[in-house]
């Protein structure tokens, strides 16, 4: 028992420091670039943001580190759900109020509200391909 | 699901955090499994059923959650 203990207990430590490197990767991308564009660095901002994120993917994807265990990624993937449920609540019953204000009330929904129910129809196109990739790839 | 982590655990005195480090998961996944609000994966099930050196049956009990 208390070799299985020492072995293990390497790993999530392990897995400990490498989501705080990565999460602070990307808190130092954000903040780098809030500082760099008040500084009027405008380019050299958006390197350093772009940067975060590509340390944060290098970790997660470039290490054999599990950065979340399986209950956190449960949890992630019920949110996921739940926010895409959300979320086509909002494109359904937001088109067909979006198509109505016109006859109804004589005036059109404000530009931005299209594109952001657009901006939802294009995730959920993006959902399916994904979802029929997962299903049928061999 | 009905389980017996928390017995199993108590009998060899060790904290939720030691267990999670032995199995590998935080301790928050270890405290979610004893309230019964997680069901772990195959994976891990065999993990503790190993760390406690019993079977799988002897400390998850689905058919006592049926009931």
């Amino acid at each position: 028992m208390t070799q299985t203990l020492r072995s293990n207990g390497g790993q999530l430590s392990r897995m400990r420091r490498y989501r705080r490197l990565a999460i602070g990767a990307v808190l130092a991308g954000v903040a780098g670039n809030l500082a760099l564009r008040t500084l009027d660095f405008p380019v050299a901002a958006e390197v350093v943001y772009i940067g975060g994120f590509l340390a944060f993917l290098a970790i997660w994807l470039g290490t054999d580190v599990t950065l979340f265990d399986e209950r956190e990624q449960a949890i992630e993937q019920r949110a996921s759900a739940a926010t895409l449920s959300i979320t086509a609540v909002i494109v359904v019953f937001g088109a067909a109020t979006a198509r109505l204000f016109p006859p109804l009330l004589g005036t059109t929904v404000p530009t931005a509200v299209h594109y952001a129910l657009y901006a939802f129809i294009v995730q959920f196109v993006l959902f399916a391909g994904v979802y029929g990739w997962l299903r049928y790839r061999p | 699901m009905k389980n017996h982590v928390r017995a199993r655990r108590d009998d060899v005195g060790l904290s939720q955090a030691d267990l999670a480090e032995a199995v590998g998961v935080t301790r928050q996944t270890i405290n979610a499994i004893e309230r019964e609000r997680y069901d772990p994966s195959i994976e891990l099930a065999f993990k503790l059923a190993a760390f406690f050196d019993c079977r799988i049956e002897d400390l998850f009990d689905p058919e006592l959650d049926a009931s």
